[in-house]
């Protein structure tokens, strides 16, 4: 005798719950430059975050948010990278910061990788100024693999590090000693 | 045009360095000194450093170092190959590569990068030129190891001794048949001996067991008799010095030693049966006597 189905007892499947509406605010960057973004997106920088929850605290509008040492085209990529990862939990980032041999998943490897080296250094210093982990995570490392099977000389010019003897010299000491 | 990676935020920066392998670590320090100053203070370890010294002024060097973890699987060493007078060459594991230093300041560079005074091993092969070791000398004043291989000349193997053992911790000597003419060697001093030919026996004396003050000595082929042995045994039971240096001493030979010989007159207690002997001094001093693969005497 096959077993009674007691179906009403047992937990249906659970529809995904609707996800809050997007709060989207205006971002203006160091040259005026005046950019769209989710919250959500917005959060992942602490510095940006404190910002917002000031606001929130005391129930002000939240009409425009200025990132002072930023300019536009950066912003826009960090902007980019932050609405990409808007779901990911803080937590995995920040785990991650002391890891050496940490994983690039394929969006970001090919967004971090297109970048000439100038604006690679240029978003990762945004991302230091904002405080976003994870961005910070993935362009030291995208940094790193870039210097991999590359020769010193390789590397001067990869990196824009000047020759020896062109650097300039700040004490009598030499560079080799 | 290339924006300077050193304008990146210092703890950006590190991140980035900490994050490279030892390979391009070690070719990044050599960029400028302010990226030799950066790796010197990201974490990759020192494991050992090894020169390997060849005839016609060839050195080969190797790093073995690390970051993180250290894993032998993963983690290999990086030699380079450096002749006299010629751009150094480098195998980080993809192939040998050409690099523009020379080999002075590469040697200066690692020893300084890694912190560190001395190499872990400094390999002697295949040297016939006694007057080389004063510029051997002056490349690796010092050394944890030497290894003066057995294919270095009667000579050179030799004056190695006098002019290199004082700069190490440690020696390892390929010739036995030139230690007779360097009683001096039983009197340096040092941590580690071993005499490692094992093709030709050592003529070992009971004179030389006495006048030892090397921590810890290792002869592979000695021909010592069971006579000086015991003797040797007898004068440290009668002795009342505390400070013998050596801490153990292990003699192999061909035929083994006849035990019975050894301890004859001499009254020992046997901790493990046809292993394991004991002295005991009337001062409180022990000597262990381990008959296995040939003797070893522990002092304590």
């Amino acid at each position: 005798m096959a077993p009674k189905k007691n179906s009403a007892k047992r937990p249906q499947p659970s529809t995904p719950k609707p996800s809050a509406p997007a709060r989207i605010v205006k971002v203006q960057s160091s040259d005026g430059h005046i950019l769209q973004a989710d919250v959500r997106a917005l959060l992942l920088s602490s510095t940006l975050a404190a910002t917002i929850k000031g606001y929130d605290d005391e129930n002000k509008p939240l009409e425009k948010l200025e990132v002072n040492n930023v300019v536009g085209f950066t912003l826009k990529l960090v902007l980019e990278w932050c609405e990409k990862h808007k779901e990911d939990d803080p937590a995995i980032a920040q785990a991650e910061k002391d890891k050496k041999n940490i994983f690039i998943p394929s969006w970001d490897r090919h967004f971090l990788t297109k970048l000439p080296m100038g604006n690679l250094f240029d978003l990762i210093t945004a991302a230091y100024h904002l405080d976003i982990t994870g961005l910070i995570n993935y362009g030291c490392k995208t940094v790193a693999n870039s210097a991999k099977g590359k020769s010193t000389e390789e590397m001067r010019e990869l990196f824009g590090i000047p020759e020896p003897w062109e650097q300039p010299s700040t004490s009598t000491a030499t560079w080799d000693d | 045009m290339p924006i300077n990676i050193l304008s990146l935020q210092a703890t950006d920066l590190q991140y980035a360095i900490n994050s490279m392998d030892v390979g391009e670590l070690i070719a990044f320090s050599l960029c400028s000194k302010r990226t030799k100053n950066l790796v010197k203070s990201s974490n990759m370890l020192l494991i050992k450093t090894t020169a390997a010294v060849f005839k016609n002024d060839y050195i080969e060097f190797e790093i073995l170092a690390f970051q993180g973890s250290f894993d032998r699987d993963i983690h290999k060493p990086i030699q380079f190959f450096l002749p006299a007078n010629r751009w150094m060459q480098v195998d980080r594991g993809n192939g040998i590569e050409r690099w523009k230093f020379t080999r002075s300041h590469c040697i200066a560079h690692f020893m300084s990068l890694f912190k560190v005074s001395e190499v872990t091993y400094l390999i002697l092969g295949g040297l016939c030129q006694v007057p080389y070791l004063d510029t051997v000398k002056q490349i690796f004043p010092r050394c944890y190891t030497l290894k003066i291989g057995k294919n270095c000349s009667d000579e050179v193997t030799k004056m190695a001794i006098l002019k290199l053992a004082p700069i190490a911790k440690e020696v390892e000597i390929g010739k036995n048949h030139i230690i007779n003419d360097i009683p001096h060697l039983w009197t340096m001093h040092l941590e580690f001996v071993l005499l490692n030919d094992e093709e030709r026996p050592l003529k070992l004396t009971l004179e030389d067991l006495l006048t030892l003050n090397i921590g810890s000595v290792l002869i592979l082929n000695t021909n010592i008799t069971e006579r000086d042995l015991n003797i040797f045994m007898k004068l440290w039971m009668k002795g009342s010095h505390r400070f013998y240096a050596p801490e153990t001493i292990k003699l192999h030979t061909t035929n083994g030693f006849r035990m019975d010989q050894v301890f004859k007159g001499i009254q020992y207690e046997t901790v493990l049966r046809d292993y394991s002997y004991q002295l005991r001094r009337g001062d409180g001093e022990k000597l262990t006597i381990l008959n296995v693969e040939g003797i070893m005497f522990q002092f304590s």
